[in-house]
């Protein structure tokens, strides 16, 4: 009997020491991030949640989403803008200028990914911060800033390339490639996210002073509109920027010269815009500013004024000043642009004065927002859409208020356009958008709305081909990485 | 006691034999002087036998006439007849014949038991080399290791594949220094270094489990012996030289092509007297220089019955050929055997080392290929020049500017064992290892400003400290025993445990002073408006490894061979419901020289075949993979003010379900000797497969995902082959090996989608890696021509395309070019390499040449392939197509466009074949030094990478790709070269 309790205890000490040994090993080989967030706590608090709606503003600063290909895909592709620089500097930039672009442009990869990028992290909110328990004002708030950030980046896609894959969900790492979704859907989906935005988003005065910058109802309704517009869907356009208009939160009184420099980001002519700073530790800002600034003497030099734009304004407009540096012009802050510039013109709206707060890193990490909706696109939007309509005299009204700021207290320029047939209205709001929107990477995709992109642009002897280049090709990268579900655009 | 025993035979032999035999007494040594105790001593066709005591000395009970008979393992067996009753010997090392032993995983083996593929590379093969690393020093030495310098940077790591690129994540072998496991053997001195085993198939790696996928480099390194203390200095000095530079335009032709681009661009000239410029700046000339490299190292080593040591110290200091560059290193090694008792035994090796480097920037060379040449480096009122056509930045600012940047490490490898033997064939051992590196770095940017692109406007400090803990503690039992005189059996278990952690804590301040380094302080420093990313970045990981060991050898009547090896691992890497694996392997081997049937021929000396399977693992991998982490510093603007608000958010998707990457390899092995071993010959089939390869998945839209997505085989042949001989007096050996490899996809995961590689920068990206092809094998637009005419563009399916432009081949005839038409345009990884490697020994002089090979690997040339804008040209664009000297080889210039897609216009054959060394030394003879009192000098000469040859356009064939991306193997971007270094040496024993 003793020995059989000896023969036992002795399997159960040696036993009770193996399954220590196994605990402490488990224990040993379980090893947590050090210094790293883990998802499953971060998106379950509101911290969490506001950190994550701060991300997706990260992205809009970043270099693939607005700097380079952007301003590629958005204005070279104008005939408001030319690549500049030297002639022979990043070349696949001329494509965009020359409509020769083909899939493996690596700027369109990069402008494709960072249109992705925005929206897979406003995805992460859309989906993620609902289950969070927090203030429920704020909950809905935030989700409302995502969907209308992801509505504006589909809205970018839709315009460069058509139909585009889909993605409104959080994506596993080995779920299929979605192929294209229909141009019909995306918009579907753009108007869907910006309706619901609409619907939780405080006006811009209702947010605090600290939070200046955020997404707006304001700004969900102007998206809206210009979606709609886009569309041809005049009576939405018509209803939403009335609404805006009478919502009080804007108007046209920030001076023309004023709207472009740090004194003009966030005034009450800002519907949105990306916010960049100069911070004294860097890293609040964007290349934006440098791309296009003066070579030689601050600047890349890319994104110049064409001549065709500088011969379309109407005699003595100030808003050509406002927006054409010129050789050996002196500047509002008393800076001298040098006479051998490389280009005889340079981008006024993305000048950072000698005056403005500068970062560390210089002029690649600039202050300049990124204006991506001002208040004289809405009102132009109503004037189009009233006349449209056959609303002639709220057009006329609208029309004539832009040109009334852009005219200031000189009486002798930009007289009020008086209505004459719907036609020539349409002519002359499409004309005044030009003016007023000039190297706001509003003017290839406004031609190609308004369905005279080919006409205009092989009139300065591009080569648009009608059926094919309304739309950039689909990056090579891209249907690489989908295995070739995502299909080529005609033409490409 | 064992005196006691010894005596007790002695005195028992001398009574049952007095009436005939004698004592007989002598001593053993070393060729190097050194005592030899231990070392059998047997009387041929008798059982008769004695060992050399400490002090090498021995005595025997012989007749006149009797053949002795010495012998010891690692050196080559003598026999002297007895005459007289004083018989001296000296033993030959000897690294041929079966008493030759290897280092296996946990232990040594007789080369003659082991049923793996093991390549064996003494310290002798790569004595005196001037490298920096050891790894250096093996290139070309041992069949299927394929050894390619990245960077012809000082202090720099090669990469090492052997036996083919099995992962297309990290396929860095493991190394095992004296038992102690590291990532990177750049703290070794390469004269430590005793031999350099590196396993490389399954039988000899599964014994390092999920570790061994990529085959394992064991190195042991010098222990003292008993005897006379030893002292040895070696030092050598020299230069080191770039040893191909490209000849690029001067600065008229630079400027005439310039003003081709601008016009056929729509634009005016740029240059309107391009002639004027004359030659203007060679950059090259302004980057490169005549480097230098010195070393000086002193070693003592020896011991007693109970205690050995081998004290070592050694200094290398290297100026690089890129100004500026720099790698000095300091390192102390000390290893020690105390026996301290009968049965118990404890021993150390210990090493530490201490470095510096002086990085530059990287892509430096690049920046230099592509400056502008008609620009003058620095003006007469100390300003640097810059370029009115390009944003390249002008070198040599770039030069005085960016290259305060220094890394300075202190790191200490070492292990303590003991070993204890008990019940006659047991011996416990536990060994407990640490891996100790300091790592601190300080790198000053000034405020400057050369252009509008080439400028900063606030200085910079940033400083790094960095501390890296690891220890692995190894506890094994292991059982040997012989049964029934037929059976041997060798039983290896045991348990480790591995912990690693690094730690980071680095600062960044600006308008810190910087007119010496003692005010280069981040508390100099501005902390303005203290904000999110101004507070210092603060990092750490830790991973941990549990493992089991058991192997078995077996061996019948020393001819019949079995090894069953298994290792289970547990990794903190994975997830916990596949955290744990197992590796099994099995090995046959059959001596087939030793069977009865094979004594009567004359033909073989040796012959053996060998075979062996089994299942190994990867897990080079990054830590924490599974947990599903954000990504902080996401930070936004808010405000009137302007302030930052934080932002994070996970920006990869989903958790990932890792497994680990497998590797199955095949081996069959013939091992054969001729002519009494004058001539060895070794073969090896072998075939690698990898399956749930881990890899960065680029999914789409900006997205990268680590998925186990891909399975491939390398196949191939490796040989090995030597002939060691002498005649009158010359001693002479030629060795030779040679591996192939096939390389292939077999699967992919991912849906089956290609996985591109090779990211060019400029948004292109050069590689495919797709079913039935090789790892990142090159994927492009065949080249057909040149386009002649507006008219031949016109029928043709590129309408946007000039006279001048390359035409590709429209592989689907649908009449577009696009994606669809791209083809396979060849792979990165050598298809054949080789290494042939000489000694011969006449008198006092000695010479050894050393060649190497690589065969049917090509390399995209990026330098060439990637353009922004009016960079500096090849000479090769005066070739180029114009109206009035059209080409069909050479296209147009432009800076961009369709030219610049990848196809095989890029593309050239990295084959080559490179005498890597020559080495003529000269020995003083003994005579004349025994004077001196002193035991040998030996000085020589020594050329590293005297000459190469190659068809390649670039500066050097060997482009390895870094490790972060083995897609990008052979993509020629911004390598700094490999350099012909040329130094004199002197050895000194006393």
């Amino acid at each position: 009997m003793i020995s059989i309790s000896k023969q036992f205890l002795r399997i159960a000490l040696v036993g009770s020491l193996m399954l220590t040994g196994q605990a402490c090993s488990e224990e040993f080989l379980d090893k947590k991030p050090q210094g790293e967030l883990i998802t499953e706590d971060f998106f379950n608090s509101q911290e969490g949640a506001v950190q994550a709606t701060n991300a997706i503003y990260w992205q809009l600063r970043q270099w693939p989403t607005h700097v380079f290909a952007f301003i590629g895909i958005s204005s070279l592709t104008s005939d408001d803008a030319e690549k500049g620089s030297e002639p022979g500097d990043a070349s696949f930039l001329s494509e965009f200028d020359q409509f020769t672009v083909t899939s493996t442009n690596g700027g369109l990869n990069d402008f494709w990914n960072g249109q992705y990028l925005g929206i897979a992290k406003a995805n992460q909110v859309i989906e993620r911060v609902p289950a969070i328990e927090m203030d429920e004002t704020l909950k809905a708030r935030l989700i409302g800033e995502a969907k209308m950030l992801r509505a504006y980046l589909y809205f970018n896609l839709v315009r460069a390339f058509g139909g585009v894959p889909l993605i409104t969900q959080l994506q596993d790492d080995n779920a299929p490639a979605v192929p294209r979704a229909s141009k019909q859907a995306i918009y579907q989906q753009i108007e869907k996210d910006l309706n619901d935005a609409i619907a939780v988003l405080p006006e811009k005065s209702q947010y605090a002073a600290t939070e200046l910058g955020r997404a707006t109802k304001g700004a969900a309704k102007g998206w809206l509109a210009k979606v709609s517009m886009y569309q041809g869907k005049w009576s939405e356009v018509l209803r939403l920027t009335t609404e805006i208009m009478q919502s009080g939160q804007y108007d046209l009184k920030t001076p023309y010269e004023v709207i472009f420099t740090e004194a003009g980001e966030n005034t009450s002519e800002s519907l949105f815009e990306v916010q960049n700073a100069a911070l004294p530790q860097g890293g609040g800002g964007s290349q934006y500013a440098e791309v296009q600034s003066v070579r030689g003497q601050f600047g890349w030099g890319f994104n110049v004024p064409s001549e065709d734009l500088v011969k379309s304004y109407e005699p003595g407009d100030p808003r050509k000043a406002a927006t054409i540096i010129e050789r050996g012009e002196t500047m509002p802050d008393g800076v001298v642009i040098i006479q051998n510039a490389t280009n005889p013109y340079y981008n006024q709206k993305a000048y950072v004065a000698q005056n403005e707060t500068r970062s560390p890193n210089g002029l690649g990490d600039s202050n300049k927002n990124i204006r991506l909706l001002r208040y004289a696109d809405i009102v132009l939007m109503n004037a189009e859409a009233a006349n449209e309509l056959g609303q002639s005299q709220q057009a006329v009204t609208s029309l004539n208020a832009v040109r009334a700021r852009a005219r200031g207290s000189n009486a002798a320029i930009l007289p009020n356009v008086v209505f004459a047939s719907k036609e020539q209205l349409k002519a002359a709001i499409w004309k005044e958008r030009r003016a007023e929107l000039a190297m706001e990477h509003d003017r290839f995709w406004d031609l190609v709305r308004q369905g005279r992109a080919g006409t205009v642009l092989r009139a300065l002897g591009k080569q648009f081909v009608d059926g094919k280049n309304e739309v950039m090709p689909i990056p090579q990268p891209q249907i690489d990485a989908s295995g070739g579900i995502l299909t080529q655009n005609p033409g490409y | 006691m064992e005196r006691g025993v010894l005596g007790l035979i002695t005195l028992l032999l001398f009574t049952a034999s007095a009436w005939a035999q004698q004592r007989v007494n002598g001593k053993v040594t070393a060729v190097d002087g050194s005592v030899l105790p231990g070392v059998s001593v047997q009387i041929k066709n008798t059982t008769k036998g004695a060992n050399t005591d400490a002090n090498g000395q021995y005595s025997i009970e012989a007749n006149q006439g009797d053949v002795l008979v010495f012998s010891f393992i690692g050196m080559k067996t003598a026999e002297r007849t007895v005459s007289g009753s004083t018989v001296d010997v000296q033993l030959e090392e000897d690294v041929t014949t079966l008493t030759e032993v290897v280092t296996v995983g946990y232990g040594v083996q007789r080369k003659a038991d082991v049923t793996g593929a093991i390549s064996t590379v003494r310290a002798q093969d790569i004595a005196s080399r001037p490298v920096s690393t050891a790894t250096q020093a093996l290139q070309g030495k041992a069949a299927g290791v394929l050894i390619t310098t990245n960077q012809g940077l000082p202090g720099a790591a090669p990469n090492v594949r052997i036996r083919g690129v099995g992962t297309v994540g990290n396929s860095n072998p493991l190394y095992v220094v004296d038992g102690m496991f590291v990532d990177d053997i750049r703290f070794l001195n390469p004269s430590d270094i005793q031999t350099i085993d590196v396993l490389k198939d399954a039988s000899s790696l599964a014994i390092y489990g999920v570790r061994g996928a990529n085959g394992v480099v064991l190195v042991t390194t010098k222990s003292g012996k008993s005897g006379r203390t030893t002292f040895n200095y070696e030092g050598f000095g020299g230069v080191t030289q770039l040893s191909k530079k490209l000849k690029m335009t001067n600065a008229s032709e630079f400027a005439t092509l310039v003003n081709e681009v601008a016009v056929s661009e729509g634009g005016q000239p740029k240059f309107p007297n391009p002639a004027s410029f004359g030659a203007g700046t060679d950059w090259f000339d302004y980057i490169f220089r005549n480097g230098s490299v010195q070393s000086h190292q002193i070693t003592a080593s020896g011991g007693n019955e109970r205690v050995t040591f081998n004290v070592s110290g050694s200094y290398y200091d290297e100026k690089g050929i890129v100004d500026q560059s720099a790698y000095s290193r300091l390192t102390f090694r000390l290893n020690n055997t105390y026996k301290l008792t009968g049965n118990f035994r404890l021993g150390n090796n210990l090493a530490f080392s201490r470095s510096q480097s002086n990085n530059i920037p990287a892509g430096i060379v690049q920046t230099a290929y592509n400056a502008d040449p008609t620009i003058t480096p620095i003006n007469a009122n100390g300003t640097y020049g810059f370029s009115s056509v390009s944003t390249v930045a002008n070198p040599a600012a770039v030069l005085a500017y960016q290259t305060d940047d220094i890394a300075k490490s202190g790191q200490l490898v070492g292990n303590i064992y003991g070993e204890l033997d008990f019940l006659k064939s047991f011996t416990a051992r536990s060994s407990f290892g640490v891996d100790l590196g300091l790592t601190n770095s300080s790198v000053y940017l000034p405020q400057y400003l050369v252009s509008a692109s080439q400028r900063n406007d606030q200085s910079k400090l940033t400083r790094e400290y960095g501390l890296n803990t690891t220890w692995l503690w190894e506890n094994t039992l292991t059982f040997n025993r012989t049964f029934n005189k037929i059976h041997n059996v060798n039983v290896l278990v045991g348990a480790t445990a591995q912990n690693s952690r690094a730690d980071v804590l680095q600062g960044i301040r600006f308008n810190v002073p910087g007119y010496n380094n003692n005010v280069k302080f981040l508390s100099l420093g501005s902390t303005v408006g203290a904000q999110t990313t101004d507070n210092p970045d603060n990092r750490s990981y830790e991973f941990t490894y549990a493992s089991y060991l058991f192997r078995v050898n077996y061996n019948l009547l020393d001819r019949y061979l079995l090894t069953v090896s298994l290792r289970r691992d547990g990794s903190s890497r994975f997830p916990p419901e596949s955290r744990w694996a197992t590796f099994p392997a099995v090995g046959l081997g059959w001596r087939i020289i030793d069977e009865p049937f094979m004594a009567n021929q004359e033909l073989f000396s040796n012959l053996k075949l060998r075979a062996s399977y089994g299942k190994l693992g990867n897990t080079n991998i990054p830590n924490y993979l599974y947990y599903s982490r954000i990504s902080s510093g996401l930070n936004a603007i808010f405000g009137s003010g302007q302030t930052l608000q934080q932002g994070a958010t996970l920006q990869s998707t989903n958790t990932s379900n890792l497994l680990w990457e497998t590797v199955t390899q095949t081996d069959i092995g013939l091992e054969m000797g001729f002519f009494n071993n004058r001539l060895t010959a070794e073969i090896d089939y072998y075939n690698r497969n990898t399956s749930d390869m881990i890899l960065n998945v680029n999914i789409g839209n900006g997205r990268q995902v680590q998925a186990n997505a891909a399975s491939a085989y390398n196949r191939g042949f490796e040989l090995t082959t030597g002939w060691n001989d002498t005649a009158g007096d010359l001693k002479y050996s030629l060795n030779a090996n040679l591996t192939t490899v096939q390389n292939e996809v077999t699967n992919l995961g991912n849906g089956g989608i290609p996985i591109i590689g090779g990211s060019l920068g400029n948004g292109r990206t050069a590689t495919l890696t797709d079913v039935g092809r090789p790892i990142g094998a090159f994927f492009g637009y065949n080249r057909v021509g040149v386009f002649q005419s507006a008219d031949e563009v016109r029928g043709s399916a590129q309408p946007n395309a000039k006279p001048g432009d390359l035409r590709y081949e429209d592989v689907n005839g649908d009449g577009v070019i696009n994606g669809d038409d791209r083809v396979y345009l060849g792979t990165p990884i050598p298809k054949l390499f080789w290494g042939f490697n000489t000694n011969f020994a006449f008198k006092g002089f000695d010479l050894g040449v050393d060649l190497q090979g690589s065969h049917g690997n090509k390399i995209y040339n990026g330098r060439r392939a990637v353009r922004f804008g009016n960079e500096n040209y090849e000479r090769i664009a005066l070739e180029r197509w114009t109206p009035q000297n059209p080409s069909t080889t050479q296209p147009r210039l432009t800076n961009g466009g369709p030219n610049y897609d990848v196809s095989n216009y890029f593309i050239e054959s990295g084959s080559f074949v490179r005498i890597r060394n020559i080495q003529i030394g000269y020995t003083l003879p003994a005579t004349l030094l025994r004077s001196l009192g002193v035991r040998s000098i030996r000085a020589y000469v020594n050329a590293l990478n005297p000459v190469t040859f190659t068809n390649y356009s670039g500066f050097s064939p060997e482009v390895g790709g870094n490790d972060a991306s083995t897609l990008s193997r052979g993509v020629d971007l911004d390598v700094v070269p490999v350099y012909r270094t040329t130094t004199v040496g002197l050895q000194i024993g006393f």
